[in-house]
């Protein structure tokens, strides 16, 4: 009685627009069943700190696919930010990690006022940036680097723990919901839905394009910074390659959380679920002990999959700005 | 027996949501004709070319192309029964040539051994080119290289290919001369008029009454989706032809004239000498409080420019905009919000509204700033506001959570005078507020212009008519080529004749 009652509630499109966060669901149920040890606290511990960078990356991410671009340099700079916070520890000290954030903001600065000034789409521009930062991330240091034992106080913190949650953890979940606030209750933050949705008309209403753009790269740098830093802590090395594979995996969390192609509508929560999944394929497949060839392949059309589920058949742009 | 006729279209009308876009239209082409169709925006004339050209089906009514019941079903029945359409925008490949362009879609005919056989192509393109008078383009040239006016001339090149079974093509040209400069629609008229003479048809729509005249043989006259009158073009001239489009006065209960409010002395805003290269000329003039200032003239007499270059969008070349005796410097629309200025734009899909956001985002869009508190956006303000303007302004939508592009035309348009009216601007720009409005929200917006005169707000408008420009309007400006040729005043009781202001629109 109860089932035909929610059958009549809930229409196709409710079902449509919920359908990442029910897949999500329906993939830890499988991992668990295939292998119960996918949920020990020790495995939850390990999700939840490999999802810290990702998730903080995603935020940023969020923003510039909010307002219809896509910026492929946050991996190069989340290397960078990667190998500079190491080289700069003998000097600055814990004032290194200011000095990162700041350079992350002015990479978003260079992308942001390239793009909005000369008109030169994101998606070219930030591949041209991406090859510029990874250089320098080698320049800065040719090969991967533990981080010396002098200085392993400076990242002491990423071992702390309250639980299954690590202090990293707690800090992405409140980027996050730093993130989720600003884009509900701010002006720059209602200004990218109102971009991606329509410029012409966010123009003509009196939007500050430009700066809501610039703005919204800066973050998208600052992120990927802090990105990095995390990864330093987690991983205890600087290696000027540590954040390349992390582009793709933050676009793919964001548009997996639903995310609009196009821009315009999409949210922070969206890209929790969304960044919940990456991790948990990834960390899954390897608890069932899934060869890692075959993992990418599933990845990669697990991506497809809720690409051709989720997005606007009937829009006819689909350019990415 | 050779027909009288090329196409009779007899009684045709056709519904949108029972809305009434064309009334029992008649109409002929004879054979080897050029045929004036004119109107005003929305007078129907696109709708019956959509019918011809079988993109959308008619109503009612019948259509008969050289004798024999017409009725296309899609662009690809009309063209191979030799009608066919050259666009605004042009439909060609530019990277492609010539021969390619008019035989596009049509390869298969030229193929050997599975590979185009171009030489063939390209013989059969000469013979149509020389057709229709291009004797001096090669076919194998590239489109790109071709100016305008020629090109337009390799769209009806493509047009009598299709129609190489029958002997007279029917080509619809519409506004094909917008995109044009002076010497190529001298050539364009006399390429077109070789075309004729050898039996072809030609159905000519424009919104200059000028090339009208100078073009075709025969006018008709649309008005509010009807036949308005049928002329012998050197029997007319553009007054006569404006005044059947336009037509008798409506009513001034229509407008709410006894609604009509004296302006206040205070000038809120004033504009000196402004130009901007191409567009417009000098243009001067004050706004008062309370005033509705309407600017008239045809599409391309600058008045569109101006509204965006008084909003910031377009920057001005010259002079000076002060509001409230200061000069200001509008850079982006942005910083026309900031001095109280905004825009209601005439394209509303593109320029307007926000059609995958809520109805809430869309209001308050304008008025992001003054929501905000310690940089806050109080997110149950937003919701409070959006509830608030659906129902004063009695927006049908099922919440405030509906998305913009599921709303009708009407409601759509209420919603962006919402964004306007919460934004609560003192110079409000309104172009063509009611375009693509139904009858029942066209009243209730002109009620709004109303109270919003009364409250103070001045308004600049452009009105989708003459009419409505004039009954709504406190003072009317006439602009001519970018110039302002003429000042009426239009306050209640003492409203400008209709052909008065013709007179200085043409």
């Amino acid at each position: 009685m109860s089932i035909g009652k929610l059958k009549l509630n809930i229409s196709k499109n409710d079902l449509l627009s919920q359908i990442n966060l029910i897949t999500f669901i329906l993939l830890i149920v499988v991992f668990y069943i295939i292998n119960p040890s996918f949920l020990n606290n020790y495995n939850l511990k390990t999700l939840l700190l490999g999802m810290a960078p990702l998730l903080v990356m995603a935020c940023g991410a969020t923003y510039v696919r909010l307002l219809g671009s896509l910026d492929l340099s946050m991996g190069a700079v989340c290397s960078c930010a990667n190998v500079l916070l190491v080289t700069l520890f003998p000097y600055t000290g814990f004032l290194s990690y200011i000095i990162v954030t700041i350079f992350g903001i002015l990479t978003g600065l260079v992308l942001g006022f390239i793009h909005t000034k000369y008109k030169v789409p994101s998606f070219i521009l930030s591949l041209g940036m991406m090859n510029v930062y990874s250089s320098i991330a080698l320049l800065i240091m040719r090969a991967p680097v533990p981080v010396p034992k002098d200085e392993r106080y400076l990242i002491d913190w990423g071992k702390i723990s309250y639980g299954i949650f690590s202090l990293m953890t707690i800090l992405a979940l409140i980027i996050m919901i730093i993130f989720y606030f600003i884009q509900k209750a701010t002006p720059f933050g209602r200004s990218l839905n109102l971009i991606g949705a329509n410029e012409r008309a966010a123009r003509i209403s009196g939007v500050s394009i430009n700066k809501t753009k610039i703005i919204a790269f800066m973050m998208c740098g600052m992120t990927s910074a802090v990105a990095g830093m995390m990864l330093t802590a987690k991983l205890k090395s600087a290696d000027p390659a540590s954040g390349n594979a992390y582009t793709l995996l933050a676009v793919a969390s964001v548009l997996l959380g639903g995310t609009s192609m196009t821009g315009g509508t999409g949210s922070i929560l969206k890209t929790l679920v969304g960044v919940s999944m990456v991790t948990v394929i990834n960390n899954g497949m390897t608890i069932i002990g899934v060869d890692a060839f075959w993992s990418q392949i599933v990845f990669g059309s697990l991506i497809l999959l809720s690409m051709v589920l989720t997005t606007d058949k009937k829009s006819r742009n689909l350019v990415v700005k | 027996m050779k027909q009288n006729y090329l196409l009779e279209i007899n009684n045709v009308s056709k519904n949108f949501n029972g809305h009434p876009a064309l009334k029992n239209i008649y109409m002929n082409v004879k054979h080897g004709e050029i045929l004036g169709l004119v109107g005003e925006n929305g007078a129907g004339k696109s709708t019956l070319l959509k019918i011809i050209m079988g993109v959308q089906p008619a109503s009612s009514g019948s259509m008969l192309l050289n004798g024999k019941p017409y009725k296309p079903q899609n662009p690809r029945e009309a063209n191979n029964a030799g009608v066919g359409m050259v666009f605004q925008e042009q439909s060609l490949i530019t990277n492609l040539t010539v021969g390619q362009n008019i035989f596009l879609g049509d390869e298969k005919r030229f193929m050997k051994y599975g590979l185009i056989d171009y030489k063939k192509m390209y013989d059969e393109a000469r013979i149509i080119l020389d057709e229709v008078g291009l004797t001096d383009i090669k076919p194998e040239k590239y489109v790109r290289d071709l100016s305008f006016a020629k090109r337009q001339m390799i769209e009806i090149a493509k047009v009598i290919s299709h129609a190489k079974s029958v002997n007279n093509a029917l080509i619809l040209l519409d506004e094909p001369t917008s995109v044009l400069n002076d010497e190529e629609v001298k050539q364009l008229y006399s390429d077109i008029r070789k075309l004729v003479e050898k039996g072809h048809s030609i159905i000519f729509v424009s919104h200059r009454l000028d090339e009208v005249l100078e073009i075709t043989e025969r006018i008709y006259v649309f008005k509010d989706a009807a036949n308005a009158g049928e002329f012998i073009t050197k029997d007319v001239t553009e007054k006569d032809l404006y005044q059947a489009m336009v037509g008798k006065s409506t009513s001034g209960e229509y407008y709410n004239i006894d609604k009509q409010i004296t302006p206040k002395d205070d000038v809120v805003l004033e504009v000196k000498n402004l130009s901007a290269f191409g567009s417009f000329k000098n243009v001067s003039f004050e706004l008062h409080k309370g005033e509705i200032l309407g600017f008239c003239g045809v599409v391309g007499s600058g008045k569109e420019d101006l509204c965006y270059a008084l909003c910031g969008d377009i920057k001005p070349t010259e002079g000076k905009i002060y509001i409230h005796g200061e000069e200001v410097s509008l850079r982006s629309p942005s910083d026309a919000l900031k001095n109280s200025i905004l825009l209601i734009p005439q394209e509303r899909n593109e320029e307007g509204i926000f059609g995958i956001l809520d109805v809430t985002s869309n209001i308050a869009a304008s008025n992001l700033s003054r929501l905000t508190k310690y940089g806050i956006v109080s997110v149950k303000k937003l919701v409070a506001q959006a509830k608030e303007w659906i129902q004063r302004l009695n927006i049908r939508t099922q919440s405030h959570k509906t998305n913009l592009n599921t709303l009708s035309g009407g409601n759509a348009q209420k919603v962006v005078f919402a964004k306007m009216l919460a934004s609560n601007c003192e110079i409000v720009i309104l172009n063509h507020p009611t375009r693509g409005v139904d009858v029942g929200a066209k009243t209730e917006i002109y009620q709004l212009i109303r109270r919003m005169a009364e409250d103070g707000k001045s308004v600049i408008l452009l009105g989708d008519t003459l009419d409505e420009c004039i009954g709504l309007s406190n003072r009317v400006l006439v602009m001519k080529d970018g110039f302002i040729t003429g000042e009426f005043d239009a306050s209640v009781g003492n409203k400008p004749d209709n052909l008065d202001i013709i007179q200085c629109m043409m």
